[in-house]
């Protein structure tokens, strides 16, 4: 378990952040909850990561390993919160219960699990690295939702609509 | 448009396999490649209370030289000959590297050498005792290895005999390497 540890560079949150966007893009895109643009937007987010992975090669010597790890897990943490933010607007803004519960067993819980899995396999200063993923975790999440639902919808569903 | 959506999915596929192709690549191609980076070494030489006059240290502390004497049937004892510090909690182990002359005539104007790793508290955790039979240096094994917490300090102790009615003049060289894990 060690040596696979050792193996893991923290550019691998950012490749599997790419992988989620991608993911993402292809499910907005064979959904019909979404406006056209949608999938692209995510595209053009996996996309960004690529750059990202590009310029962390190219830069890899000059920026330490505990910065690489930063914006590599923020990337990550972005794209579980657009999922959990996609999920929550399922839920809340379009009713569609059982799709959001398809959509959370699918697809939110086990992306949540496999960057939990591999986090745990990166992770080395332990306290450090919860601190920063807590952190990132609920800001991104915080502005994920308030993007993807309406005040309209809160209001309604806390029962002053 | 129902077209128009094939069309979308077909273009994001397309683009989809692209990006997740070539970041594979790019995080294989950063895996592949192995950067050495120079710092400071973790573990490395500094004087000890009877170092002056003795030791010499090499360019960046991870060499030390020892000019110790020894008397004919007198043990002679330099408590802290040099000290070892860290920078980083580490494990440490003193190694033989090499005796020269051995199976020599001269050999047998010593009797023994002791080397001695000593904590600040004064508990010994590690011997390297070389002693000689007739022309022949018994050379020890290597120490267990023992940590060393940032900036601590491990003396190392010598005790140097030689033999009743040694020559002057004669001198041995022994190489110990400072083992780090």
């Amino acid at each position: 378990m060690s040596g696979l540890a050792a193996e893991l560079m923290p550019e691998f949150f950012l490749f599997l952040g790419v992988d989620f966007f991608v993911a993402l893009s292809l499910l907005t895109c064979i959904m019909d909850y979404f406006r056209r643009g949608v999938p692209y937007l995510y595209e053009a987010a996996a996309i960004f990561g690529y750059v990202n992975l590009l310029m962390s090669r190219e830069f890899m010597s000059a920026w330490g390993e505990y910065m690489r790890f930063a914006y590599s897990f923020m990337y990550l943490a972005l794209a579980l919160a657009n999922i959990i933010g996609i999920n929550a607007y399922l839920l809340i803004s379009k009713n569609l219960w059982s799709q959001a519960k398809v959509f959370a067993g699918a697809v939110t819980f086990p992306t949540i699990l496999i960057s939990a899995f591999f986090f745990s396999l990166y992770g080395k200063d332990t306290s450090q690295l919860f601190t920063a993923a807590l952190l990132s975790g609920a800001m991104v999440l915080g502005v994920g939702i308030a993007f993807l639902v309406s005040p309209e919808t809160i209001k309604k569903h806390l029962g002053r609509g | 448009m129902k077209n128009r959506r094939h069309i979308d999915l077909l273009v994001l596929l397309l683009i989809s396999v692209v990006v997740v192709s070539a970041s594979a690549a790019i995080y294989y191609t950063m895996n592949a490649q192995s950067t050495a980076t120079v710092s400071q070494a973790a573990v490395y030489f500094i004087d000890g209370g009877d170092s002056s006059g003795i030791l010499t240290l090499g360019t960046n502390n991870t060499y030390a030289r020892l000019n110790l004497n020894a008397y004919p049937n007198v043990t002679l004892y330099y408590d802290q000959a040099v000290n070892i510090t860290a920078n980083a909690a580490k494990q440490i182990r003193l190694n033989p590297v090499s005796v020269t002359p051995n199976n020599s005539p001269s050999v047998a104007n010593f009797t023994s050498i002791v080397f001695r790793l000593i904590r600040s508290d004064g508990s010994e955790v590690g011997t390297l005792s070389y002693t000689t039979t007739g022309n022949s240096w018994t050379i020890p094994s290597a120490t267990s290895y023992v940590s060393i917490g940032a900036g601590e300090k491990l003396a190392i102790k010598v005790e140097i005999k030689a033999a009743a009615g040694a020559k002057s003049g004669v001198s041995t060289t022994m190489v110990i390497a400072v083992d780090v894990r």
